[in-house]
């Protein structure tokens, strides 16, 4: 899975990546909304990660921004907060600390990708 | 009817507190509201001092000073006081020179229920505003705390890698620094739960799959403790309820459950979902020491009979169950301590 991982947090940015990478996945990791948002639309990664300090409020206009360049990316979002209201939106929520086998099962295709 | 006599009349039918007092602050007239309100008749208090009444409790210096500035100048502002019994009265105080010797006239109303509800909506905002400050807080520690347990998670995968199958007390250290972390984290969130409570987020839920995951979730610390969690079979059970806090609260009684078993050595905890005829009930059965009396107070916040337990377990397992409509009970069956969570089905059926 491709990815771009943007955390203004170092030890969360640094780590996270670290261990996507030896999961497998291809992982672009930047601090800044600006970088993070270059970076997407070099790359039209499956997934963007952002932690919530970075994107926003909800994250919400940061996958708008990235949907006018390339096919609309899964959201993650990581939050220290239950941001139960983003569940309509599309954007996957998960908590602080990372549990990270749910941010993995958040990462899986979803069952008409992987019919396609 | 003479004209001193209606004035009584008047002053006695008015729902308010009035004293006319002369120069000294001597009692000449007290009406009765105010007998009624202090519980002393007129005759026992006329030619009394106005301040032996009123300037008692622990407001009795502040009515002083105030009342010496009321009776000294023209008198201005409203005055508090107390009366004997306990209830708090507002004074006004008028100057009159016309019907001597009465100079001043006190005129009162009872103020004690309006005081405490003030007295009430400013506890209210002082627990709501703490509830603000740690609920800020309890977030603010979750990042820092993510940022470090993500650091000891790859140290502890780099670690095992470099130096695999031997004992290692680098990663020893780093798995015991990431298990008291993830203590912490699961603090922040029980003491979440009571400082900030949502609202119920009630989904057609898989009870089956729900205990799946919490005992899923309960699995680190059953190994530690090297015990077996299991689910008994049965028909698969859907039910309207917030899912991830009933799972919380079914993760809490598995714990509890490992804890207690772990002390006598047992080595199983078995989790089972029932149908209870108009509710579901979700049990996790150990055969573990039991509670020490049936008379304490397992359910109340920070108490625990456990060494080094926070007591926020239980607590959170009622409230979820509260916030359901449902309730927790406990039985003990000769050496099997049962706990239960009593669910009523709303909006959905057991299959």
């Amino acid at each position: 899975v491709r990815i771009v991982l943007i955390s203004p947090n170092a030890a969360e940015r640094t780590a996270l990546a670290e261990l996507l990478r030896a999961e497998g996945h291809d992982v672009i990791a930047t601090a800044r909304r600006q970088e993070g948002l270059l970076a997407t639309i070099d790359e039209c990664p499956d997934v963007i990660i952002a932690d919530a300090q970075v994107a926003d409020l909800d994250g919400l206009a940061l996958v708008e921004e990235v949907s006018r360049h390339c096919a609309r990316p899964r959201m993650i979002l990581l939050s220290s907060r239950t941001r139960r209201s983003l569940r309509k939106s599309g954007v996957i929520c998960v908590p602080k600390p990372i549990d990270l086998a749910v941010l993995q099962r958040h990462m899986q295709p979803l069952p008409q990708q992987r019919l396609a | 009817m003479t004209s001193a006599g209606f004035s009584d009349d008047v002053i006695d039918g008015l729902q308010v507190l009035i004293c006319g007092l002369d120069d000294e602050g001597h009692i000449h007239v007290f009406n009765r509201p105010c007998e009624r309100l202090t519980g002393y008749m007129r005759q026992e208090v006329i030619g009394k001092s106005w301040l032996e009444l009123f300037a008692i409790g622990d407001r009795a210096e502040r009515v002083v000073s105030l009342w010496r500035t009321a009776h000294d100048e023209t008198p201005s502002g409203p005055l508090e006081s107390l009366c004997r019994k306990g209830r708090s009265i507002r004074w006004q105080f008028s100057r009159w020179n016309h019907s001597p010797p009465i100079t001043l006239w006190a005129v009162g109303i009872d103020v004690t229920d309006e005081r405490e509800a003030l007295t009430r909506a400013r506890q209210f905002e002082r627990i709501v505003a703490l509830g603000n400050l740690v609920s800020g807080l309890t977030h603010e520690m979750r990042n820092p705390l993510n940022g470090a347990l993500l650091q000891l998670t790859l140290a502890d995968r780099t670690l095992a890698r470099l130096d695999p199958g031997t004992a290692n007390p680098a990663l020893t250290a780093v798995l015991q620094a990431r298990s008291e972390m993830r203590r912490i984290a699961a603090l922040l969130d029980d003491f979440l739960m009571f400082v900030r409570p949502q609202p119920l987020e009630l989904q057609r839920t898989d009870l089956r799959q729900l205990v799946a995951h919490a005992v899923e979730r309960s699995s680190p610390k059953a190994q530690a403790a090297n015990i077996e969690v299991t689910i008994e079979p049965g028909p698969s059970a859907i039910a309207l309820v917030d899912g991830s806090r009933v799972e919380t609260a079914v993760y809490h009684l598995i714990a509890n459950a490992i804890d207690a078993a772990a002390q006598v050595s047992q080595s199983k905890v078995a989790v089972r979902i029932v149908d209870r005829g108009n509710g579901i009930g979700i049990e996790v059965e150990d055969r573990g020491v039991g509670l020490p009396s049936s008379d304490i107070p397992i359910f109340e916040p920070f108490f625990s009979t456990k060494p080094g337990g926070t007591g926020l377990g239980l607590a959170i397992v009622q409230l979820v169950a509260t916030d359901h409509g449902g309730m927790v009970t406990y039985e003990r069956n000769r050496d099997a301590t049962v706990f239960r969570l009593e669910l009523p089905i709303v909006g959905g059926l057991p299959n």
